[in-house]
């Protein structure tokens, strides 16, 4: 009996420790980042395809996509080395650049990206009063000729907001949305959307967005997220 | 024992020196299971199976068999079989930039190879060759133009390589062509060739004229449209070395390309509209399956019953017919698409199923009653509630509105079976469905006609069916006459294209008087529904991204269900056992359509990208 213990010990022994060989240390260096408009970090879409970490001198150009939150942060665990960080032009609701950012990755590493959205949303604001969630916000046009098509106060049942997932409500509100066309930009624009409306009274969190739309670009832009119910 | 080693020493050595010497003739032996590059160039017949062979490889995205699935890309139809892989499609965020990737450089190089080797050949006949040259080269135009359709400009091959081994590759890597120099490329091999095929029409599956014109009609027409369209969007898409993109100054010249190719088609009355059977709902669903006598048709890729079949009737056949134990609904169409066929009056083809201030719904004494003098064509194209296939009447109904009397409403009551019984021993859910989450059962509350076999025996996954795919008619050469009238300022000229397309359908002669690109737009959809037009129709005109932009307030970025319900309500006879309709968005799918910008070219293979540093990425990506 003693001498099947041991055997087993000897075994596993040589199992784990066998391991080693073709195992090699995971990246551990973080690259952190924001995508940031004079300043402040630029909402988007969770997970759109905006940059790119190709890492010159190596056999293949396998670009790593970087993941970007819908904040505008993201962060990517490298190995330690010279990358280059390229926006993938025109992917993202902003002017469309090929600019290309030279990181040189040694431990922790953060970096900023610049962009010029066509529309920046300010002074944004939500408030719920009487079961209606309002929205006030000031749009700024930052890319001359850029049209807006609409902008739109929308709701999630998780804290990840975008159009294509957003709740419908049935019947919806006049006063959710806005077309651009006619828009007086220099007033604050205010959106509201009734909450006792199907399906977003039986859902158990909501979370509240302004959403933009400019003519011809397919990504939106998005303010911050607003907790309706939490 | 000494006598027995000597013994084993003399065996192995007499058995060594057998193997040593026998083995000459045995490895000399011609093979009787390959054949050999000379034995084929020698023979026309297995040179032409050479190219049966790669005829048989020309379906990457469509048709009845791999791309079978192909509407489930668009607002015309989703996916209501099982609950499995495919069922992704109905829940997408957004379609990869893989999507419709195509990059068969291995196909272009067996074209090659046969143009080569064939071209070396001796033991041919100069005629029997130089027929063959043609067709191999439409084939290999017809390749170009699948690929320029889902990538943008691709490296033109017209040779094959032979690597030698040396270190040096530079000499094999291509660049990629500009867009318009493939589109090029495919108008002067078309132009080189087309006297050198068959000018009637022997085969309908083999190339000839007529299918190298119908090639040249769709092919200019698809350049013409991204010159024009895509210089008009907000954000142009282009490469800086016109990889992608062709300039608008070019548009009026594809234009007419694509007008002279169609119209020499018409004008040489080898094609007729298919008009062999006065009810015109069969008529338009015979076209696509009846095969002997068929004049509309121009080039097809078909299937017998002996060992070439596929299972595109098993797949989608209605869940009541199904004649496999699984299988069956898989691609049911939509409302969205239903709608788009418009009424023979004229009017809108929306239905109509509530009263016009919504108060009440519209009842129907038969189901079938709601589609009352709709397009002919959508009867052919699709199983509607009430209607019949294969001689048997298809019941859709998704439950009972009982009504309340106490709260002056309705109930709605269903059941997860098919074929359930009410309370009133009328039915409660139909024997097709439809059923909310049930894998094979119509989902939208409609069934798949165009191209469904009605030969009983079809729908076994064992037999299949042998229904032809159309890659070419003579009803799609009509509209790409008109469409490129119509760019060319023609109307008048457009109108008589378009109105004999319409007037085949039940439509009254000249039903149309005017024309606007959304109704050239529409009449396409409604026309070639199912046949893998839609996408790359979408795309050349730019408007995917417009059509499916991903707001499911967005009238056709979800797919909507007509759902039939039986009325019971004793206390009033003129609605009692009556039908109504309910529109809602199919409950299988629940991410609405969204077509990026890098959607309209598909992505490169990172591996080419690696391999050849010549080659750029399409944009976006």
């Amino acid at each position: 009996m003693k001498q099947l213990i041991y055997s087993i010990i000897i075994f596993l022994a040589i199992g784990l420790s066998s391991c080693e060989y073709d195992n090699y240390e995971p990246p551990k260096s973080e690259l952190n980042g924001r995508i940031l408009f004079e300043g402040k970090p630029v909402g988007i879409r969770q997970g759109i395809s905006v940059l790119q970490l190709t890492q010159p001198g190596f056999e293949t150009v396998t670009p790593i996509n970087v993941n970007v939150k819908q904040d505008g942060t993201f962060s990517s665990m490298l190995f330690d080395g010279d990358y280059k960080l390229v926006q993938v032009a025109g992917t993202g609701p902003w002017e469309a650049a090929s600019t290309t950012i030279d990181v040189s990755v040694n431990g922790s590493t953060s970096v900023d990206v610049h962009v010029r959205p066509y529309f920046s949303i300010n002074n944004v604001s939500f408030v719920v009063e009487n079961n209606v969630v309002k929205s006030s916000c000031l749009l700024v046009n930052n890319v001359a000729g850029r049209q807006l098509e609409r902008i739109s106060l929308i709701l999630g049942k998780t804290t990840i907001v975008d159009d294509p997932t957003k709740l419908v409500p049935n019947p919806t509100d006049p006063l959710s949305t806005k077309v651009g066309t006619g828009l007086n930009l220099l007033q604050p624009i205010l959106l509201s959307q009734n909450l006792a409306v199907s399906p977003l009274t039986t859902t158990p969190f909501l979370y509240a967005r302004i959403a933009v739309k400019v003519v011809g670009v397919p990504e939106l832009l998005y303010s911050n997220v607003f907790p309706v119910k939490s | 024992m000494k006598q027995f080693k000597k013994l084993i020493i003399y065996t192995l050595c007499t058995a060594t020196l057998v193997q040593i010497s026998g083995c000459k003739k045995f490895l000399d032996r011609k093979p009787t299971d390959v054949l050999l590059d000379e034995q084929v160039w020698s023979d026309p017949k297995l040179a032409v199976s050479v190219l049966a062979n790669i005829y048989n490889r020309l379906q990457p995205t469509g048709g009845l068999e791999g791309g079978k699935l192909s509407p489930t890309d668009l607002e015309e139809a989703m996916w209501s079989g099982g609950l499995g892989a495919n069922n992704a499609r109905n829940t997408r965020v957004n379609y990869p930039y893989t999507d419709k990737q195509l990059w068969s450089y291995d196909l272009i190089r067996d074209v090659n190879l046969f143009l080569e080797n064939l071209d070396k050949s001796t033991a041919m006949q100069d005629a029997d060759r130089k027929h063959l040259l043609a067709e191999g080269r439409f084939i290999r135009a017809y390749i170009y133009f699948l690929h320029v359709r889902s990538m943008g400009g691709v490296p033109l091959v017209t040779n094959t390589f032979q690597y030698d081994g040396s270190p040096d590759v530079e000499g094999l890597k291509v660049p990629r062509s500009t867009e318009a120099g493939v589109y090029d490329f495919i108008a002067s091999e078309l132009d080189a060739i087309k006297d050198q095929l068959p000018l009637t029409v022997t085969s309908k599956t083999r190339a000839n004229k007529w299918t190298v014109l119908a090639l040249k009609s769709q092919a200019m027409l698809y350049a013409a449209s991204i010159a024009k369209y895509n210089s008009l969007m907000t954000d142009p898409i282009v490469l800086p070395g016109a990889e992608v993109g062709i300039p608008a100054s070019r548009a009026l010249e594809y234009y007419q390309k694509s007008l002279d190719a169609s119209k020499e088609i018409i004008d040489s009355k080898q094609f007729a509209l298919y008009n062999e059977n006065p009810d015109k709902a069969q008529n338009f669903y015979d076209l696509f399956t009846k095969k002997t006598n068929n004049r509309e048709v121009i080039w097809a890729q078909d299937y017998t019953l002996d060992g070439k079949y596929h299972d595109y009737t098993v797949e989608s056949i209605p869940r009541s017919l199904r004649e496999n134990a699984t299988g069956s609904a898989g691609v049911t169409p939509s409302l969205n698409l239903v709608e788009a066929f418009d009424y023979l009056d004229g009017t809108n083809g929306s239905l109509k199923i509530q009263t016009p201030n919504a108060s009440d719904y519209v009842y129907y004494t038969r189901p079938e009653d709601v589609f009352l003098g709709k397009d002919n064509r959508m009867f052919g194209s699709i199983i509607t509630p009430g209607s019949s296939f294969r001689g048997k009447r298809i019941d859709i109904q998704a439950g009972v509105m009982e009504w309340n009397t106490a709260t002056n409403q309705y109930v709605v009551r269903t059941s997860p079976d098919l074929g359930s019984v009410f309370a009133d021993g009328g039915i409660l859910v139909a024997a097709d469905g439809p059923l909310p989450n049930a894998a094979n059962v119509t989902n939208t509350g409609f069934y798949m006609r165009k191209y469904v076999d009605s030969r009983v025996g079809s729908g076994q996954s064992g037999q299949g069916s042998d229904i032809w795919w159309i890659r070419y008619r003579f009803g799609g050469i009509l509209l790409n006459a008109t469409e490129a009238a119509f760019e060319l300022g023609r109307t008048a000229e457009a109108l008589g294209y378009v109105n004999q397309v319409r007037e085949r359908a039940g439509f009254p002669a000249n039903s149309l008087q005017t024309l606007t690109n959304d109704i050239i737009r529409k009449e396409f959809q409604v026309e070639l529904a199912f046949e893998e037009h839609r996408y790359w129709d979408l795309k050349r005109w730019r408007i995917a991204h417009e059509v499916y932009n991903g707001n499911r307030q967005s009238p056709n970025t979800l797919i909507n269900a007509l759902w039939p319900y039986r009325v019971v309500r004793p206390s009033d006879p003129t609605k009692h056992n009556k039908y109504v309709f309910v529109k809602r968005v199919a409950p299988r799918f629940t991410q609405p359509r969204l077509f990026r910008l890098g959607n309209y070219y598909s992505s490169v293979p990172q591996n080419v990208i690696n391999a050849n540093s010549l080659i750029v990425r399409n944009p976006y990506h």
